[in-house]
């Protein structure tokens, strides 16, 4: 059996070895923004205020070694905040393109659904096709080019809910639980002094990011495996109890983060286990649960809906 | 007349000793020949089959790790190492297309065994 080099592993354990300085108990958490980052996705991360998302996602943003931008998504945003704008030269007596924060490597896009869906939809290019276009200019964003995006749970107020394709567009949606009894004595512990992000170092550079994307492309997914997916994929879209199912997009995007979760434990195929492990991070935000079969007594929960499903799809074993 | 009754004894005894045998020998052949692999995939089928009978509520969307974790629970008295290079040399040959690094189902076979079904080795061709 071939095994890939151990780069990919050796830097999960750098990175988490340095987010583990600020942030505790998220574990999991990280290792899914580094699937992300290895699959060249997006993700949105979710949870109730005060559970470390935004720390988790600037401590992770700044051992990468990659350009960051933060930017904090308000109601009164425009989408030239965002994505840049022509502006007057009054030297030059022309108008000329600023580029806006999306000109970087890794945005920090916090609590993204506080802005208006007008505001949200200014990525949807950036984050599929990685450009911008205003009034027919287009321009191509640096590379590699990834949305770290953080939200609240819907039922708070003043929040927008992202529209479908938007969701679409995230890779992965991880959500942030409140810790247990025991890590949340050890970030209390761990707050008794300052927290200090200048601790973080970078441990990754662009070239060794380079490597370990050339080792995920080499990743082999058989066609059983693939075939696998599809019926999945079926499934969300037949299942009583989901209204919107899985789109092709969001299957491509769960083989990406496969063959990423396959090289990190130091393998070079992609087995049904990858495929179940990531099913739930991947899927879930973009299933939407169909509201008569919740009067028929249907689960209003897409997790359970998905799990039920995983259950009942056969893996080629 | 003592004699042709220790001649009968003894004879009587060695029929005895001979049809015990070959009870024991009966069912010995019995447990062993439920099942046979000529090959490691050939014992992942069968392995499946007991899983299926041993955990009649097991999902069909299970994967051979869930299944392993699920045996593990039981805590049978397995070589469990050996096992676990067993199922990922399957892995590869199952899910990347490299040859078999191993060729000896035996340890697939044995847990098939402590699952509740006979099964034995035969070498392939």
């Amino acid at each position: 059996m071939e095994k890939v080099p151990g780069l990919s592993e050796d830097l999960k354990e750098k990175v988490l070895g340095e987010i583990r300085k600020v942030v505790i108990g998220r574990e999991r958490e990280a290792t899914l923004l580094l699937i992300c980052l290895f699959a060249k996705g997006h993700v949105l991360l979710e949870g109730v205020p005060g559970t470390s998302k935004t720390l988790l996602a600037n401590a992770f943003s700044k051992c990468l070694g990659l350009q960051f931008k933060r930017v904090q998504f308000t109601p009164d945003m425009l989408p030239l905040d965002i994505v840049g704008g022509f502006i007057f030269n009054m030297k030059e007596r022309e108008f000329e393109f600023k580029r806006g924060p999306t000109f970087t490597n890794i945005l920090l896009a916090d609590e993204i659904n506080r802005t208006s869906p007008k505001v949200q939809s200014a990525l949807l290019e950036s984050m599929q096709e990685l450009q911008v276009t205003v009034e027919g200019h287009t321009e191509k964003l640096p590379s590699p080019f990834m949305v770290i995006a953080t939200q609240n749970p819907l039922e708070f107020e003043g929040v927008y809910p992202l529209p479908e394709g938007q969701l679409d567009r995230f890779m992965v949606r991880i959500q942030f639980d409140y810790p247990d009894v025991e890590v949340e004595s050890k970030i209390l512990k761990r707050n008794l002094t300052e927290i200090d992000l200048g601790g973080v170092r970078e441990v990754m550079t662009p070239e060794e990011l380079g490597e370990v994307y050339k080792e995920v492309a080499s990743v082999k997914v058989s066609d059983e495996i693939l075939d696998y997916l599809a019926k999945i994929a079926q499934e969300t879209r037949t299942d009583g109890g989901i209204s919107l199912g899985a789109s092709p997009r969001a299957m491509v995007q769960l083989v990406h983060c496969a063959r990423a979760h396959a090289v990190l434990v130091g393998r070079n195929f992609v087995t049904p286990d990858d495929i179940k492990h990531l099913a739930q991070s991947v899927l879930t935000h973009r299933l939407r649960v169909e509201r008569s079969a919740l009067l028929k007594g249907g689960s209003p929960n897409p997790q359970a809906i998905l799990t039920s499903i995983l259950d009942r799809v056969k893996p080629p074993r | 007349m003592a004699s042709v009754d220790q001649t009968l004894l003894y004879g009587l005894l060695f029929a005895n000793a001979a049809l015990y045998a070959l009870l024991i020998l009966g069912i010995f052949k019995k447990r062993g020949s439920g099942l046979e692999a000529s090959s490691v995939a050939e014992a992942f089928l069968l392995l499946e089959a007991a899983l299926k009978k041993k955990f009649p509520d097991m999902p069909a969307g299970f994967t051979w790790r869930e299944a392993m974790g699920r045996i593990r629970d039981m805590n049978p008295r397995l070589d469990w190492k050996s096992l676990e290079g067993v199922l990922k040399g399957y892995e590869a040959y199952r899910y990347g297309g490299f040859e078999l690094s191993y060729t000896d189902p035996g340890e697939v076979l044995r847990l098939a065994s402590v699952l509740g079904k006979g099964a034995r080795f035969v070498r392939g061709p």
